[in-house]
């Protein structure tokens, strides 16, 4: 990973006030933050923890009462920055009137680009989300998910160093999440720095590479996500073509005693309902019309992150 | 001829076709002259507001917490803003310095009773200099920001936010509202009086009043709206976090905007224009569907015995009209004056000039012999060139010519005559123009021509005068090549003498015979009527772009409910402005709100001189007060009466193209420019995220 900082917030702190200058909320105190680039970033805490504030004071769309916001190197007030930017806010909010097409050739045209540009790039992210077939519907005529799928794609319009991602899997359906979620990880190979935040805390340990975590504006706890969720003094041991034996567990029990250890957990591992209900919806497309049966030997879901 | 025109001509044999088109133009309009000064005002003013926005700026970074603002500037920006900052502070403190002694001399009085002495400290020029100087200064300051960012500005972003304000409008079906105008176009002539005279008027009237009552809301309804509802939708959030600059978005919707109004505005004057045409009968066609290029002169009056005469005036509410008492000994006299004069009418070959005039009469003698008859008037045009004693041998001229114009063909004749008049041969043009003359008349307006080449002088003895009538007579174009010949040499205080003009006399004892500026004019062109009322709706498109503007900057504050209403107010506040002004110039009788409150209580009347006290006193510095900040409230009203241009297509005048349509764009500019500035602002400042 390289260590370029993308976005650095030094002492960011937010103070929302009513007309007259009094203070209402300090939604976010002294916030000290580093996203280096090439890493998914994700921002966790309950609903009013500042998540969204930050998000927002990164994009300029709110100015810091205190400290400052940096992205790519300048403040984050600068419209400049958003050349390299793309942004998805936690539901697209369009213009309803305009269809897939129209829309990404709106954003096109807000970066400048040439028509040839526009009309490449359009078709690439169409695709690429899967609009194909309702391209030339108005968006107000869009489902949650497709226009999530449409969000995404303005987002990414001018292929961006950094995708800032608010709440990208609510109000998707499994299938959409776990879209989403590989579509992320996509960008990382391409080399883009991903900030995004979430309260669905499966999809961050999921996806994201650090985490910080905030409560009522305050950073709690930040760092690498393996590290923070290690379990220091517990050995996990996954194996395939055994089958459940007395004999078994003996062995196994005389083997790590012999280490010193104890043997705590001993059985079959539970898949997520996750994997469950894609593994569900794998089968019926490759077999239609015939009920789900379960693997017999079954095997572990192939693991999300990809490591 | 019109069915009125031809009772009337019973009445009066010698009276003209008739029209009843009168141009009422209560204010002077704009010309180029006025340009310079306005400048000047509105850097003084502009300048105002803009300082005052900087201190505002200045206090509220002094207040703790307040919300951080975004610049960008570099450090030569900086440079530059501060040292129009250190002239603006240095001219405005100047300017205060200058002033105080004057001030305090006025407070002074206030308090103690005692009449202020003047205080000659500052000259009126230096306080107006150091006004625009300091007001120039102030508009660096506030300019120079935007001036850097539009560096940075790209149009195909601008356009992008355009094309979807266009099709946002479209898609929603905003465009329905103007469906309404195919029921006036269905059911209007139940309605209209049918009257030739009135026709062409009534139609114009109409077809504008009901296009500026269909458009002017729904502009400021769209302009209104659009921010706001993006704000509340949040379109904007993914808008801004591309590389928009904010000011970008006001642009575009601006232009987004004016282009859908463009559009509809031209098909509803297109159709408009064929409806006219389609409802309005022959006749008033041939007689009111004009576009006149008038000449006006300046009214002055004249009395042997008042050196200051202005007129009498005659005891009506309107006083728009100043009259002249008729009768033989009576000396009063009425005079239109012309400084200049447009080249052309010089440059035709015998040519008759139409002057056109629609006096009004006010009778002082209704005997039962006067009933019916008209009033008398008589017209002496005379340039500069001409003299009162000069009139016995202009009679004498005209006697010899007449008796010597008799025998010969008609080169002969004009070649005899021109050289027996004005001493030289005459040009082909003349000849031609002569030849194919086969007018009665002709001969004796050959003469009339040439003597008034070469006197300077003409004169239609005792016309017939008809209330609110169009009225017209014809005057050789020799008086022009007369009075553009030479130069008038100037007036006692270096002011530019008039080349031409006309000497008004009544002539019926007893009768008052009334004029206002615009009740007479040269007829110098006629131009064509359908593109007169294109123009009309270019001064209508001028209202929409102010309109706009004003509720597209307003709405990047406020809500749009409240800009809509805002915007609605301050425009048609545009209306009102006379009376504003009345009372913003102290003009308004009765004095502002203390001094008439102190004359309600006392129950004095409105122009009896108040008893000096105290408490008068006080009334009247703080409606001095009251009335500065009307004045810098009437800076904030868009002047929209101007742009009215509908009494001149109805009435069959032209809009002038080279300075009536220019100088009034050049006012909508003028205004838009700070209410695009403080958008800008805004705008920039607004923190988009925050509910």
């Amino acid at each position: 990973m390289a260590q370029n900082v993308i976005v650095e917030t030094r002492r960011l702190t937010k103070v929302y006030r009513d007309f007259w200058g009094r203070q209402k909320k300090r939604a976010l105190n002294a916030l000290d933050l580093k996203i280096h680039q090439g890493e998914i970033f994700g921002l966790l805490g309950p609903n009013g923890s500042g998540k969204t504030t930050t998000i927002k004071l990164l994009l300029g769309l709110l100015f810091p009462t205190e400290g400052e916001a940096m992205v790519f190197g300048e403040p984050a007030a600068q419209v400049r920055k958003n050349e390299r930017i793309g942004y998805l806010p936690e539901e697209s909010y369009l213009y309803r009137f305009l269809n897939a097409e129209e829309t990404l050739d709106f954003y096109g045209r807000l970066f400048n680009m040439p028509a040839a540009v526009r009309e490449q790039r359009a078709k690439t992210l169409i695709e690429m989300v899967g609009l194909e077939k309702d391209k030339k519907r108005i968006l107000k005529e869009y489902s949650k998910g497709m226009r999530q799928r449409i969000g995404l794609a303005q987002a990414l319009i001018n292929d961006p160093q950094m995708v800032i991602l608010d709440e990208p899997t609510s109000g998707l359906d499994p299938l959409g999440t776990r879209w989403m979620k590989d579509l992320i990880l996509d960008l990382r190979k391409q080399g883009k720095t991903v900030l995004m935040c979430s309260h669905r805390l499966d999809d961050v340990q999921d996806v994201c590479d650090r985490v910080a975590i905030l409560y009522d504006g305050e950073l709690q706890e930040l760092g690498d996500v393996d590290q923070l969720l290690q379990v220091a003094n517990r050995v996990q041991v996954q194996a395939t073509g055994l089958s459940m034996s007395e004999d078994l567990r003996r062995d196994f029990t005389a083997l790590i005693e012999r280490y010193g250890g104890r043997l705590e957990v001993f059985g079959h591992p539970t898949t997520t309902l996750e994997d469950l209900f894609l593994n569900i919806v794998k089968e019926s497309k490759a077999h239609p019309g015939r009920r789900y049966r379960p693997p017999v030997d079954p095997e572990p879901a192939e693991p999300v992150a990809g490591s | 001829m019109l069915a009125l025109g031809r009772v009337i001509n019973d009445f009066f044999p010698n009276a003209d076709p008739m029209m009843f088109a009168t141009l009422v133009l209560e204010r002077d309009p704009l010309r180029w002259l006025d340009v310079p000064a306005g400048v000047m005002k509105w850097i003084q003013d502009a300048g105002g507001f803009a300082a005052f926005g900087i201190l505002m700026y200045g206090l509220s970074r002094l207040l703790p917490g307040r919300v951080r603002t975004p610049s960008s500037a570099s450090v030569f920006q900086r440079t530059l803003a501060i040292l129009s900052l250190v002239v603006m502070v240095l001219s405005y403190g100047a300017y205060l310095v200058l002033l105080a002694p004057a001030l305090f001399a006025d407070f002074r009085s206030m308090v103690l009773g005692r009449p202020s002495s003047p205080i000659a400290l500052a000259t009126r020029f230096n306080v107006d200099l150091l006004l625009t100087a300091g007001g120039a200064a102030a508009l660096v300051v506030v300019l120079l920001p935007i001036f850097f960012d539009m560096f940075r500005w790209r149009f195909r972003r601008i356009w992008a936010i355009a094309r979807v304000s266009f099709k946002e409008a479209i898609r929603r079906k905003i465009l329905w509202v103007f469906s309404a105008l195919i029921l006036l176009f269905m059911f209007a002539s139940w309605f209209t009086p049918y009257k030739p005279e009135d026709q062409v008027r009534n139609y114009v009237q109409l077809v504008f009043t009901v296009m500026t009552l269909l458009l002017l809301p729904t502009a400021a309804l769209l302009a209104a709206f659009s921010i706001p509802n993006d704000l509340k939708s949040q379109a904007v959030h993914t808008i801004v976090t591309k590389p928009v600059e904010r000011f970008e978005i006001v642009l575009g919707r601006f232009i987004g905007y004016m282009m859908l109004l463009t559009l509809v505005l031209a098909v509803m004057t297109g159709t408009s224009l064929l409806y006219v045409f389609r409802e309005i009968t022959e006749e008033a066609k041939q007689t009111s569907m004009r576009a006149r290029v008038p000449v006006f002169g300046r009214l002055v009056f004249q009395d042997d015995r008042n050196r200051t005469f202005k007129g009498v005036s005659v005891g009506r509410e309107w006083e728009y009209r100043n009259y002249i008492y008729g009768g033989a000994n009576s000396t009063n006299r009425a005079a239109y004056i012309y400084t200049d004069l447009p080249p052309d009418l010089a440059a035709r070959p015998l040519a008759r000039i139409p002057c056109e005039f629609s006096f009004d009469i006010f009778r002082t003698l209704s005997l039962k012999s006067e009933q019916g008859k008209g009033v008398l008037c008589s017209f002496f045009f005379q340039t500069w060139q001409w003299e009162s004693q000069q009139r016995p041998a202009y009679d004498q001229a005209r006697a010899e010519a007449l008796r010597a114009s008799s025998g010969g063909d008609a080169r002969a004749q004009i070649e005899r005559l021109t050289q027996q008049i004005v001493g030289r041969k005459p040009t082909d043009a003349e000849i031609q123009a002569f030849v194919a003359d086969k007018a009665p008349d002709a001969l004796q307006w050959l003469i009339d021509d040439l003597l008034a080449e070469k006197f300077g002088f003409y004169h239609v003895p005792s016309k017939v005068i008809i209330d609110y009538m169009t009225q017209s007579v014809d005057i050789p174009s020799g008086l022009f090549k007369n009075a553009l010949a030479g130069n008038p040499p100037p007036g006692p205080e270096g002011e530019t003498a008039p080349r031409f003009g006309v000497l008004l006399k009544c002539d019926s004892g007893g009768q008052y015979l009334g004029f206002a500026k615009y009740d007479f004019y040269l007829l110098a062109a006629d131009g064509n009527f359908a593109l007169n009322f294109l123009m009309g709706a270019v001064g209508l498109w001028l209202r929409l772009a102010i309109l706009v503007g004003l509720c597209l900057v307003l709405s990047t504050y406020l809500s749009g409910i409240i800009s809509f209403l805002v915007g609605m107010c301050i425009y048609l506040g545009g209306f009102c402005q006379e009376f504003i002004s009345d009372l913003a110039t102290g003009k308004a009788v009765g004095g502002g709100p203390l001094e008439s409150l102190v004359r309600l209580m006392n129950k004095s009347s409105l122009t009896v001189n108040l008893q000096e006290s105290p408490g008068v006193r006080l009334a009247l510095s703080t409606d001095k007060i009251y009335s500065w900040v009307m004045r810098r409230l009437l800076n904030m009203i868009p002047d929209t009466d101007r742009l009215d241009w509908s009494n001149y297509v109805s009435e069959g005048f032209r809009i002038g193209p080279t300075d009536l349509l220019p100088i009034n764009a050049l006012m909508v500019v003028a205004y838009l420019i700070p209410c695009f500035v403080l958008g800008y602002y805004l705008i920039k400042w607004r923190e988009i995220a925050s509910s």
